[in-house]
């Protein structure tokens, strides 16, 4: 199995988050899995323009050339990829709402009716699975959670991706993992 | 009243936030003539911090962004973050306008229980919130098909600055449909058989010399 772990912290990633995620990759490659970790801190990533070059100048691909275009090209091969954020001011942070808006080129302008809603056709024939982990101080609020999450699995159904979980603050990378093998 | 509107759409003054703001400005002025609002765009990052000292004297403050991928798009984000953690001390009371490409106002539904608590959040009250979908292309439209949509901003922007809130009656009218009715799937299957379904975004292509690549897969 192919997983992306995508780190989106604001404003910027703590040690910690680093630490956890060098033990996670151990553990997945000692499984006979592989991994690629991008720490969104560390990457030059311009938010999207809404220039919709992507769909109109030059389909599938992003008018503006950054770092994103690793992401773009590594998410379309693998099988989970795993989004990694804090919640700040009670949502997913404005890191990773930046990358899932940098997606947009994987799928079509056109518009197709899905379960009686719009939704955009997909460019490619299969897409990863997509799950999360979120980071809360011990007190945060439930409904904050809730909103993150219900919103994640709608971002999953809007990508043709299975959501398989949200992990809420787990205290181990093995935690992480065994959510993935048994999801 | 001194309104600070915070455009969180990426395409910045060429947006259709702007375009429907200059609407809603033109209505506040029209009823009362004191009335006095500014525009901040968010897509600057590098006035942020102009715009945190803007928001320490605004008497309401008044969001304005284009539904991206179910959400705010991340500059708006951004700035919401950075408004949470500077813990201003001043407490003006916040409105959205949240407008999206598709039709039904559902769409928007993932993103509205956290644009209710957001206010509360910095100790602020809300004045109201409007989503708007079907506003894509409104650029291009002939004048007869946006007439009502932009009377309709001009007199939620009239109302707005007698009351200092969006008007729910016409927040309500504005949003339907909540969901695509019969109708609607009736006529988008008219458009499909027809092959003008993808109209807009094909013309688009075309002009760009980019129809025959509609189909790419680069990332493959």
């Amino acid at each position: 199995m192919e997983i992306t772990i995508i780190i989106g912290f604001s404003p910027e990633t703590p040690a910690e988050i680093e630490v956890f995620c060098a033990k996670f990759e151990k553990i997945v490659i000692a499984s006979g899995h592989q991994t690629v970790v991008f720490n969104l801190a560390k990457m030059h990533i311009k938010p999207c323009s809404g220039c919709w070059s992507c769909w109109v100048k030059t389909p599938g691909l992003c008018g503006t050339h950054d770092d994103a275009e690793l992401i773009l090209k590594r998410y379309l091969h693998s099988d989970l990829v795993l989004f990694f954020t804090n919640l700040p001011a009670g949502f997913i942070s404005s890191s990773t709402k930046k990358i899932i808006d940098k997606l947009i080129p994987h799928y079509h302008p056109y518009i197709f009716i899905k379960e009686g809603e719009m939704d955009h056709l997909p460019r490619y024939d299969r897409y990863p699975d997509l799950a999360s982990i979120f980071i809360q101080p011990e007190n945060a609020d439930e409904l904050d959670l809730q909103i993150s999450d219900d919103y994640m699995r709608r971002v999953a159904s809007q990508f043709h991706s299975n959501y398989k979980f949200t992990s809420i603050n787990p205290k181990t990378a093995e935690e992480v993992y065994h959510e993935i093998t048994n999801s | 009243m001194k309104l600070l509107i915070l455009n969180g759409s990426p395409r910045a003054m060429g947006s259709n936030s702007t375009l429907l703001m200059q609407h809603f400005c033109e209505g506040a002025k029209f009823a009362v003539p004191a009335f006095d609002f500014e525009m901040c765009y968010l897509s600057k990052h590098t006035h942020f911090d102009e715009y945190l000292e803007k928001y320490d004297k605004a008497e309401n403050v008044l969001w304005i962004f284009p539904l991206y991928v179910h959400a705010m798009p991340s500059i708006v984000k951004d700035f919401m973050e950075i408004l949470y953690t500077a813990k201003p001390q001043n407490k003006p009371p916040h409105a959205f306008i949240v407008q999206s490409g598709f039709t039904e106002a559902a769409q928007s539904r993932f993103l509205e229980p956290y644009l209710t608590r957001f206010p509360g959040k910095l100790g602020c009250k809300s004045n109201g919130l409007l989503i708007k979908g079907g506003i894509e292309g409104i650029q291009i439209m002939p004048k007869f098909a946006t007439k009502s949509l932009f009377r309709n901003f001009n007199n939620l922007g009239q109302i707005y600055a007698k009351n200092d809130k969006l008007d729910e009656k016409l927040c309500a009218k504005l949003r339907k449909p909540e969901h695509l009715n019969s109708r609607i799937l009736l006529i988008m299957r008219i458009m499909a058989f027809l092959k003008m379904n993808n109209f807009y975004w094909n013309i688009q292509l075309k002009k760009n010399n980019a129809f025959h690549l509609r189909d790419s897969q680069p990332y493959l």
